[in-house]
Order: C-alpha cells, then structure tokens, then sequence
C-alpha cells in the first residue's frame, strides 16, 4: 500500500504536503515485532526514521496538531505501561462498574472538529503499539478477576482512536475480537465512523464485541467530521453487520446544536431507522456535545476554523457543555425519538 | 517567489554558504545590525549568518528571528561530515532528526511537505567527529556544528514545523581532509540552489492556520458596537463570540452590523442587556 495520499487541503495544492504515512518513525525496540514487519510491509515507500523512544518524537513541544492533520505519521512503538485503565469514572457505561479502557493505538486518521484527543495530545501523528499481545493479556487478566465478579467486564477498545478505520492499515480490531472471544462474562466495544465492515466480514460475529457506530446527520458530518464517510455508508456499513449477526451500538453522540436543529434530528432518526430495522439495534447511546473545559481550551486555541468553539456553552465541574435548557432539549429530543424505536432500558444518556 | 503567508530565513554558518544564496536570491546586507551579518530582500527572504558552533548560531538565530514579524519558515542550509564514504562528496540530504552529542538529546522535524531529496538525520558536535560514536543510530549519517542548536532557536520562537534543515555533504570526518577553500564551499552548495528555491516557494505558499478570528473590518466594527452601545467586558466579549460562530458558519456581517449601528443606541443596562440579545439572536438566525 502506498502512504495514503489525501485530497488537498493546501493553499499551494494537493502536491505539496507529504501524503499520510510518508513516513514510518520506529522504536528502536519495536524493531523485531511481527507488526512492525506488516506495516513497514504495507508503506515500502515510506521513510523510516529510528527512534530510542517514541515519546521524544510524539512529545515534543511546539507541534501544531491541526497543521500535522495535513500529514500524519505513523509512530511503532512498544507499549511498556498502561495497557488498561478503570474508565468507570468518565465513559458510558450501561450501568456496569467494570468499565475499562485500553488504547491499542491513539490518535485517528479523521479529524472531528470536536474530537477531545485534539486536546489530549501534543501531536496528531498516530501510535500504534506492536505489542498488542501485552495489552490483551492484560486485559484478560482483569477480566479472570474483576473489581464486581457478579458484573460481566466492558472493555473500550477504539477510545482514543477509531480502530476500524484504521483496519486496512493493520488489523487490530480482527485481533482483539478473536483475542476476547471466548472470556467469559465480557463485552468490548468497538466505536467507529468508519463504512469498513468490509474488512471484518470475513470474522465470526464474537458474542463478546458489540460493533458502535457513531451515526450525526449529514448536516453535522459535512461541517464537523472531516475525513469520515458520509450518513450513508455508515448506514449501509451498520445495517450489513447487524445482518451478519453482530451486536450493533447506535450512538448519537455528541449531538449538536446545529441551526434548525429540531428538524434535522428527526429526520435523521427516521433516516437511521429506515436503514437499520431496529429489532437489529441491541442498545443506543445518546450525548450531547460536552468536553473537558481544559481540552476546549487548548482546542479552541487551535481551532480558529470551527463555530462549535464560539458557541455559547456553561462552563462548570471542569466540563464545557451547551446553557441549559439546550443540553436537556437535544438529548430529550433525540431520546423521545429513539423511544419509538427501541425500549428505554436499551437507551443510554449521557448528559 | 510568490507572495505567501509565511517569510523564510536562511541560517547559514560560513561566509562560504551564504554567498551563493545572497547572489540567487538577490538579497541585500543589512546595516545597523551590529555584530550580525544579515542580509534581506523585498520578497520577505532574510538570511542570517552565524558562525561556527552552536552558542554563536543559537544566539544569531534568535537575534534574526526577533527582528522579523509575523510567521517565520527557518532554513538551516550548510555542509555537513558523512559518515558513509560512499555518499559522493556535494550530495545534498533533508535532515529528519538532529542528534546533539552533547547533550544527548535528539530533536525531531516534522516532515510535513512533500520534497525530492533523500533524507536522514544529523548529529551535532561540538567538534569535527572523526569517529562517529556509538550512541549514533544508524540512520544519523551526517555530522554538523550548528543544527541542533538553530533548531531549538526557531522553536523557542515559533513552531515545530518551522524548523527545515538541508545538509551538504563535504567530508568524511577528519581524516577525509576537505579543503575549506571559499570556492570550494561555495561549488558544493551551488547546484542545490533550485531545489532550495522549490522549497522555498512551497514553504512561502503554506497557509497558515487562522489566528485572528475577526477580519481586520469585522474587529473595527465590533469596537464601534462596544462603544456605541457602551458594553461591559463579559458582554462585549459575548459579542465577539457570536460574531466569530456567525462569521464562521458564512454570514457576512458587516452589512446587518452597520444597519445595526444607524439605529439609536441602547441609554439604559437593562436596554443594552436586551439590545445585545436582540443582536446575538440575529447573528445566529440570519
Ligand atoms: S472519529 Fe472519533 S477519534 Fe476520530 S477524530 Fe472523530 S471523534 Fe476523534
């Protein structure tokens, strides 16, 4: 696979940045990893760049996430902490106190103009770890012992990146399907934007993974989800994995306050349930726009470019979300119409 | 060269390395610039020479960089040692990493625009290597005087993608003997000028990210509003808000501002209370 070029974005025409991937900067102990073969495989044209550690790279003061956007890289490195974290406290959780995370990779090759990782991390390029054998063992660990053995353990896997996305680059998210597919009282989640079922329609659907895909209406993924496939090929992509027999996660999260807001979500409700039957839904989440206040900060320095930062929002508990009553009227708004489809026990708010 | 967002500044070490720039890019001495050799032209190039070693060229960079405003793109062009004898002596490399020996510390580029020439990274010394050491990783092929140091120059005063580094090869340490004849110097760098002119065309060209998020005209209008309606701080900054979110989402504000302004102005707080609702309202509807 040649780096992936990208359409231009660039007062000077599409030429005259490097196309994604150009270049591949490589821990010098990733060396030796089966996945590092694969990628330097995928990008032989790619320049490899030698790196002690990769934080040296990643890092670094001074990087401008949005003009790295341009041209990301891809950094190989080996994971040596931190293959799972408690997520209890800050991530959707259906109710379950077992609530983990893990980043097999960070960072993603779209660029959601309210995407938190814009705030989260010094650079844009990406870093997918070869070990990914550590993280999962690690998981499985947690899982033999859970802090509440009588609930079963979600796991995030696509928290800081969109995984599925990124599938035709490496297979991540085939492996930690098959690597999770026989604990016991387990569920992960793979979140995505991504119309790649494709590459995944080859697996037997896993019990033990519910597939996610966060679904905004065009009027939102045209201005605010650059780089990600339209309304509709998600649709399609959604609408083939439940046929398959997957678990299927709808998210419509975050909800914006966009103009005409009140008529466009219905809409797209009635857009999605056309598409999907919902007897093939198996549960729904439902957010509102809210971001750490420290990440809108850093963000809205950046981001210039985008009117979500120059909205009216509350600021309060370290959380930025829209005034009340908005925040309330967009999720009851896009509850009560889900309530239609799909009973109220298989609907999650997040406020 | 195209006029474009970003100026550029050459950093070279040596009489040697600059006078071949000075003369393709038509630049000019600048006076009043005391112990700095610093040479300029109309079409925002400028050109600072160091000297040998890294204290001498971090201190000229910052002094140069000071004296331009506004986005600045840094070049730093010289030759460099190689370590790898088979790489024909006037081979011009891209410069990915720099590695200062010193310290220990690596500094990355980031290499975000496209470019033909081949690339690999530096290391800086304090002295000319003869022996490259073993803390040098394989792809670390050149050896300078002055890289690391201009680098941490241009990112204390700007950002990390405004560091470009291109590299000469001259010699293969110690024992390759170059003859540091000006003539010489200067007929190494000369058949690299067009590329560097192609760099600096398409560095000149990048549009920088926006910073000010009101037009020049928007930002007067906006001040007269605060006047004319006497706004507190948290309002007037409630407006600028509102402003930003209506021109980013395309409406053109000046006309419906300045009608705004023809109308007569709010006397009381509670009337500019309603006043500056009525307006975000219609900033946002419209
Ligand atoms: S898809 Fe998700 S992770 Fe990727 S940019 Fe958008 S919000 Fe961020």
């Amino acid at each position: 696979m040649p780096a992936i070029e990208k359409p231009g974005s660039l007062a000077s025409g599409p030429s005259s940045w490097n196309p994604d991937f150009s270049h591949l900067y490589i821990e010098e102990g990733a060396r030796e990893y089966p996945l590092t073969d694969m990628v330097r495989k995928r990008f032989p044209e790619a320049t490899i760049v030698w790196v002690k550690d990769y934080r040296h790279f990643f890092n670094r003061p001074g990087q401008r996430f949005q003009v790295q956007k341009h041209s990301m890289k891809l950094v190989l490195a080996v994971k040596k902490d931190g293959y799972i974290y408690d997520g209890s406290e800050n991530a959707q959780d259906f109710g379950v106190s077992n609530f983990y995370y893990t980043t097999p990779l960070i960072n993603c090759i779209y660029n959601c103009d309210y995407c938190f990782l814009q705030g989260m991390y010094p650079s844009a390029n990406l870093v997918l770890y070869v070990n990914q054998e550590d993280l999962q063992e690690a998981v499985k660990q947690v899982a033999r012992h859970p802090p509440d053995p009588k609930q079963p353990l979600l796991l995030a896997v696509s928290y800081n990146t969109d995984l599925l996305a990124f599938e035709k680059v490496a297979p991540l998210a085939s492996s930690w399907i098959d690597a999770t597919r026989d604990i016991p009282r387990f569920l992960m989640e793979i979140r995505t934007k991504s119309a790649n079922f494709r590459v995944l329609a080859d697996l037997e659907p896993s019990s033990n993974t519910i597939l996610a895909w966060t679904l905004s209406p065009q009027e939102v993924i045209r201005p605010y989800e650059k780089g990600t496939p339209p309304l509709s090929a998600r649709l399609n992509a959604a609408a083939k994995a439940a046929q398959a027999g997957w678990k299927l996660r709808l998210c419509f999260d975050p909800v914006l306050k966009i103009p005409n807001w009140e008529s466009v979500y219905p809409e797209f409700i009635n857009q999605v349930f056309t598409a999907i039957p919902a007897s093939q839904v198996t549960d729904i989440t439902i957010g509102a726009f809210r971001m750490s206040a420290s990440y809108f900060k850093t963000i809205k320095r950046q981001r210039a470019d985008s009117d979500l930062f120059f909205d009216d929002y509350s600021h309060q508990d370290g959380l930025v979300r829209y005034k009340d009553p908005d925040q309330q009227a967009l999720v009851d708004t896009v509850y009560s119409l889900c309530k239609a489809h799909l009973p109220k026990d298989r609907i999650d708010i997040w406020l | 060269m195209p006029t474009g967002a970003s100026q550029i500044l050459f950093v070279t070490a040596l009489p040697a390395e600059t006078k071949p720039l000075v003369q393709h890019f038509g630049l000019k001495r600048q006076t009043q610039t005391g112990k700095f050799v610093s040479f300029s032209n109309a079409k925002g190039l400028a050109l600072v020479q160091t000297g040998v070693g890294r204290i001498p060229a971090a201190v000229a960079t910052t002094y140069a960089l000071q004296t331009l405003t506004g986005s600045v793109q840094v070049i730093n062009l010289g030759l460099a040692g190689c370590r790898d004898a088979d790489t024909p002596i006037g081979s011009i490399f891209r410069v990915n990493k720099i590695h200062e020996l010193n310290t220990g510390r690596t500094f990355f580029l980031d290499m975000l625009t496209r470019g033909s020439l081949p690339e690999t990274g530096c290391i800086t010394a304090d002295q000319p290597v003869d022996v490259w050491p073993d803390t040098t990783m394989e792809d670390e092929t050149l050896c300078d005087m002055e890289a690391s140091a201009v680098l941490q120059a241009a990112r204390q005063l700007g950002p990390a993608d405004h560091f470009h580094c291109l590299k000469v090869v001259s010699d293969y340490g110690l024992s390759g003997g170059p003859k540091w004849m000006a003539e010489w110097v200067e007929s190494l760098l000369q058949p690299h000028l067009s590329v560097l002119e192609s760099l600096v065309e398409q560095l000149a060209l990048l549009e920088e990210p926006a910073t000010s998020t009101l037009s020049p005209d928007e930002d007067h209008l906006l001040k007269e509003l605060i006047e004319y309606a006497r706004l507190t701080t948290t309002q007037a900054n409630q407006l600028k808000t509102t402003m930003v979110r209506a021109s980013l989402r395309g409406l053109e504000l000046p006309p419906l501002l300045t009608q705004t302004l023809a109308n007569p102005a709010p006397q009381h707080a509670r009337d500019r209370k309603a006043w500056l609702t009525r307006l975000r309202s219609l900033l946002l509807e419209s």
